[in-house]
């Protein structure tokens, strides 16, 4: 069932981010023919109109790096809000799969449109700086770069990870935590909002906590213990998450 | 029959208001029951605890066998009072979901009585109108071939016709081996159409047995025995 839930929450990413995606390379793609053209003209437009365009086009593609990962994050939470707390819940929570294949399921999704969303950024990157000279060079030694820390800095490498994949997974089921009390508590989103702030600013006390305890370790150990702490806190989150869709169930 | 649902002293809480109240019931296959009592009797809580939305505070529920859960799911269609599609599907694909989940799933039926309708299966959800929805939904629903089915409210606020056309699908849809509990209030509209009654008071059961049986006990028709049983309750 698994797998049937998957199907389905991809179909969703699929509609709600091809536009994204489609836009996405669009930009970056007139974005390369403007770029191009300012190369070739060392650096001089022949109208103020097509400078303009070229800044607009720039911008836009910088914002959309940034706003790309937001959107996955956002759009997931409230999909997870939407479809499990809202008027859909009634179809998703009658399904006949447990609450935690459920959670997992919206997990699994979520972090699948990140690391999509994170290829198409590094494709956008790549479709830009193609055709420009010396690119091909830039490319090798950052290929070969990234080569050489796997092989030679496996354990720099699998920290980082570990400690990114758990400072995702954290961050969340924080949003799908507070979707969560949002609903327990009869969709107070001031409540909401304090209760959120509250637990960040304790996460970040408990960080700095936990890096000033560590001052004097290397850095691989301060990546594993950061890792281990979001870790327990996304283990945490997941039994409120999955106790409140269990026991508190309160559809709008 | 053997009894297809069991509750055994089941309460729910809500904070220190008891919406049910220690409800001990058994529902046998193969009935068509209504689930009677006026609003905030404890009706859509005892569906909500049947179909797995709330989780008793007290007691046992279970469902040909199974406590309430995935298992029980399964064999449970349920049909809320109000729509749950997501917007961004169409209705095609909602058939999909349906069969995907649903092994009892018979789209071919839900197919043709979509066909009945002139109800376009490419038509996004987004643009059916409310009383549209409510079809497509009662459809999906009564397309399975599930031990129970489980209605709540599913006349309320429809136009005459449209409660024909409810009542007529429920009726020749539904598996005749199953159960459907019908939560209503609007008894004149179903009465003919009911094997038995339950009727709720403040989270008790106030009253069960089959409607030709308390017809003939209280030498009155259902409507007027909801009337005695709930006066004062108003």
């Amino acid at each position: 069932m698994l797998l049937t839930l998957l199907k389905h929450e991809y179909k969703y990413i699929i509609k709600s981010f091809s536009v994204v995606y489609a836009l996405f390379f669009g930009i970056t793609i007139v974005f390369k023919i403007m770029l191009h053209m300012f190369i070739a003209k060392d650096g001089e437009f022949s109208s103020t109109f097509t400078a303009t365009l070229f800044w607009i086009f720039a911008i836009s593609w910088y914002v959309f790096l940034f706003v790309i990962g937001l959107m996955t994050i956002t759009n997931n939470s409230r999909r997870f809000k939407k479809s499990m707390f809202g008027p859909e819940g009634y179809l998703t929570n009658t399904l006949p799969v447990s609450t935690s294949t459920n959670i997992i399921a919206k997990i699994i999704a979520g972090a699948t449109n990140y690391v999509v969303s994170y290829f198409a950024v590094a494709l956008s990157c790549n479709i830009l700086i193609i055709g420009i000279d010396g690119s091909g060079k830039a490319m090798k030694a950052i290929s070969e770069g990234i080569g050489e820390l796997f092989t030679e800095h496996f354990d720099y490498v699998f920290a980082f990870f570990f400690c990114s994949f758990f400072t995702y997974l954290a961050f969340l089921l924080f949003c799908y935590m507070l979707g969560a009390l949002s609903s327990m508590i009869g969709g107070s989103k001031v409540k909401s909002f304090f209760i959120g702030l509250g637990l960040i600013i304790a996460n970040i006390f408990v960080f700095s906590a936990i890096v000033t305890a560590l001052d004097d370790t290397s850095a691989l150990g301060i990546m594993f213990a950061i890792g281990f702490y979001y870790m327990i806190i996304a283990a945490v989150e997941f039994l409120i998450v999955h106790n409140i869709v269990k026991n508190h169930l309160n559809l709008q | 029959m053997p009894d297809l649902v069991y509750l055994n002293n089941v309460s729910k809480l809500y904070g220190s208001k008891v919406a049910l109240n220690g409800v001990n019931l058994t529902i046998p296959s193969g009935k068509v029951i209504g689930l009677l009592g006026p609003n905030g009797s404890g009706k859509t809580t005892l569906i909500k605890l049947l179909c797995g939305l709330l989780t008793p505070t007290q007691g046992n529920i279970s469902i040909c066998g199974y406590p309430v859960g995935p298992m029980s799911k399964a064999v449970v269609a349920y049909l809320p009072d109000r729509t749950y599609f997501p917007e961004w599907m169409k209705v095609r694909e909602m058939l999909d979901y349906f069969c995907d989940f649903y092994k009892d799933f018979r789209r071919p039926l839900a197919e043709m009585m979509l066909a009945n309708l002139r109800i376009d299966p490419n038509a996004p959800m987004k643009t059916l109108s409310k009383g549209t929805k409510e079809k497509v939904q009662l459809i999906l629903v009564m397309s399975r071939y599930a031990a129970l089915y489980l209605l709540d409210e599913p006349i309320a606020g429809v136009d005459p016709v449209a409660r024909d056309f409810i009542l007529d699908t429920i009726i020749r849809a539904h598996n005749p081996e199953s159960s459907v509990i019908i939560s209503t209030h609007l008894i004149t509209d179903i009465e003919q159409a009911l094997d038995s009654v339950i009727m709720i008071k403040y989270g008790n059961i106030a009253l069960c047995g089959d409607t030709d049986g308390l017809r003939k006990a209280w030498n009155m028709n259902i409507v007027d025995i909801f009337k005695e049983v709930f006066k004062g309750c108003f």
